[in-house]
């Protein structure tokens, strides 16, 4: 009877992992494709990889991509952690109604929220810009800074603060010495989010990018209208080795997904 | 001049009063244990002595110098928590060298004072270690080798054995007594774990509801506690009922349905509650006029005491000795007790 049941259990395990995995490796077999569209018969070639390289558009859109996230992942780290902190000396009432404030944009959609900025930024006369588009996506991507981090000082044990203000620490070194080391992991959790939000970010983008500049979301968007080639493959294959390595780096540091994305209330003594 | 003063603390809490007016003192030297329930207000009395607290009304006074708004990293006061508080980011040198880090103090020196409060600990070379390869008993240890480390005025300790099993906090007790002794520092115990407390102090101040039941010697507390709830928050006190009387020859005694014992108490005659420790009964198996009759119900083997718990007359009572003495008692036997009047505590009813 249980043989039979685990059996079952198994089966279905690998249709949904299947669900999930199948599409990534078409993507990545395709790239391989010499036939266009993707079309059968299948001839194995390496020339998307050198096309990508040399004659793509798709290439400069992914740097600018990378820049760009990288710089808003970033400002939205330091903000974020910085709202996080400030929350745990609020008086618990007012924190809740600004966690809440903070967390709508993750229940707006992203089409509303673009549509709205742009709309507010041509009204104040800045329009499409860089900046526009920079802020537009820090507040789309602020919201899971702050949840990340918050959860991690739910999580924490406070008194070694304490602890080192007895020792003479000033607030300062507080934070420096013994506060952040405790919510590196949120900190790091939250940057990762930001940074793989912002890159995905079409709806934001495409709406307050300034005209001519395309990110990468906007780029793939203009080609499937002007004519799909399998270098976009090729760049999805890429993309897909480089955030397994880097999975697995943090992996070998020590850190887990379970660890850094827990936004649980349970205290406990574990390091990460 | 008293080394600690604390004078007339009070605090509130959301509308709820913590602290209703908490006065004592410590000497130089002395060992002060803060003993009483959860809730009574001992943790808080403890934050703000060292700062992490500031009182509604009150004073604290370090060597005759008033500290009660000073900010908690100018007071020069070490203390240990019950959770250690170690920064898990850093190794056990790198814990314990902090406070003198904070103080700018020469990395050789730190390096050399460090060794000397582990040493002090008995945890020498332990200093690479990290602090998650600790057991509880090492990182107490630890926690207390770096309040010490920077010779602080005062040390306070708040609960610092409960996470601890049975056995280690036994033997940390005494250790914390020695290196405590050693030192020569002021230090105050927060604890709610009567035996703790008598085993460690020098004085306890028990406390209650936001004030102070009793402060005195741990040998007074426990014989002659003031009310009720002193004598039974410490050790294990029978509480009956019953009718104190003076008797022609002066004498006093305390009666209640089926019972009698002679008592040396002050109180006025009239209805009042009694107390009496189970160990302190003498027990044998005749009767004599001033003993009371016993009847055995149930035999409890704890090891090194045994318990009898039966009934005095309409009363409940619960005796207890050295086991050897009592192999020979048996439930269902009827035997005859007598106390020391000193020892039958009686409080007026409230």
């Amino acid at each position: 009877m249980n043989k039979g049941f685990n059996c079952f259990l198994k089966v279905w395990m690998f249709l949904g992992f299947a669900f999930l995995y199948l599409p990534i490796l078409v993507i990545i077999v395709m790239s391989f494709n010499g036939t266009a569209y993707g079309m059968f018969p299948f001839q194995f070639t390496v020339e998307w990889y050198s096309y990508l390289f040399t004659k793509s558009e798709l290439l400069p859109a992914t740097m600018l991509s990378l820049k760009f996230s990288l710089t808003v992942a970033l400002t939205a780290v330091v903000v974020g952690t910085m709202a996080a902190f400030g929350m745990q000396y609020m008086t618990p009432g007012l924190g809740k109604k600004l966690n809440t404030i903070l967390q709508l944009p993750i229940t707006i959609p992203w089409l509303v929220q673009g549509v709205s900025l742009l709309l507010l930024l041509n009204l104040l006369g800045i329009g499409r810009s860089y900046f526009g588009m920079f802020c537009g996506n820090i507040i789309c991507v602020l919201p899971y800074v702050v949840m990340l981090v918050l959860g991690r000082f739910a999580m924490a044990d406070r008194t070694p603060e304490a602890a080192a203000r007895l020792l003479g620490a000033g607030a300062l070194r507080v934070f420096f010495d013994v506060t952040m080391p405790m919510i590196v992991p949120g900190i790091l959790a939250g940057g990762m989010m930001a940074f793989i939000v912002c890159f995905n970010s079409f709806c934001i983008q495409y709406y307050l990018a300034p005209f001519g500049v395309r990110t990468l979301p906007v780029e793939v968007f203009t080609l499937i209208k002007t004519g799909y080639k399998a270098d976009l493959n090729a760049l999805a294959t890429l993309m897909i080795l480089i955030s397994l390595a880097a999975i697995i780096l943090l992996n070998r540091l020590g850190y887990s997904g379970s660890s850094l994305f827990s936004t649980g209330a349970k205290k406990g003594n574990d390091k990460l | 001049m008293s080394k600690l003063k604390v004078e007339d603390i009070y605090k509130t809490f959301d509308g709820k009063e913590v602290l209703k007016g908490i006065s004592f003192d410590a000497q130089e030297g002395e060992f002060v244990s803060l003993l009483g329930p959860s809730g009574c207000g001992k943790s808080t009395m403890l934050r703000i002595i060292c700062g992490l607290e500031t009182p509604d009304k009150g004073s604290v006074m370090v060597s005759g110098q008033v500290i009660t708004y000073q900010k908690p990293e100018k007071r020069n006061i070490g203390m240990v928590f019950q959770n250690y508080a170690l920064f898990p980011s850093m190794n056990v040198a790198k814990n314990v060298g902090y406070g003198l880090k904070m103080k700018h103090v020469p990395k050789d020196e730190i390096a050399r004072r460090v060794g000397e409060a582990l040493e002090l600990v008995h945890l020498s070379g332990y200093e690479k270690r990290p602090i998650g390869k600790l057991s509880g008993g090492e990182q107490q240890r630890v926690a207390l080798a770096r309040a010490l480390v920077v010779k602080p005025d005062i040390l306070l300790l708040d609960e610092p054995l409960s996470a601890l099993d049975r056995k280690i906090r036994g033997e940390m007790q005494v250790e914390i007594r020695n290196i405590q002794q050693k030192v020569g520092i002021t230090t105050i115990f927060v604890t709610h774990d009567q035996e703790e407390a008598l085993t460690m102090s020098d004085k306890i101040i028990l406390m209650n509801g936001g004030k102070i039941e009793q402060a005195g010697e741990p040998w007074n507390i426990y014989n002659r506690p003031v009310s009720i709830f002193a004598s039974d928050f410490l050790g294990k006190a029978n509480l009956l009922k019953g009718t104190l009387k003076t008797m022609p020859d002066g004498r006093k005694a305390v009666s209640g349905q089926g019972w009698s014992f002679p008592t040396n108490t002050k109180v006025e005659d009239g209805k009042v509650q009694v107390a009496v420790r189970g160990e302190q009964f003498e027990l044998c198996r005749e009767n004599n006029k001033e003993a009371t009759a016993f009847l055995i119900r149930q035999k409890i083997f704890v090891g090194t005491t045994c318990r009898l718990i039966g009934s005095i007359g309409e009363d409940v009572l619960e005796v207890s000795a050295i086991s050897a003495e009592m192999e020979r008692f048996i439930p269902g036997e009827t035997i005859y007790l007598t106390i020391k009047p000193d020892n039958v505590l009686c409080y007026k009813e409230d």
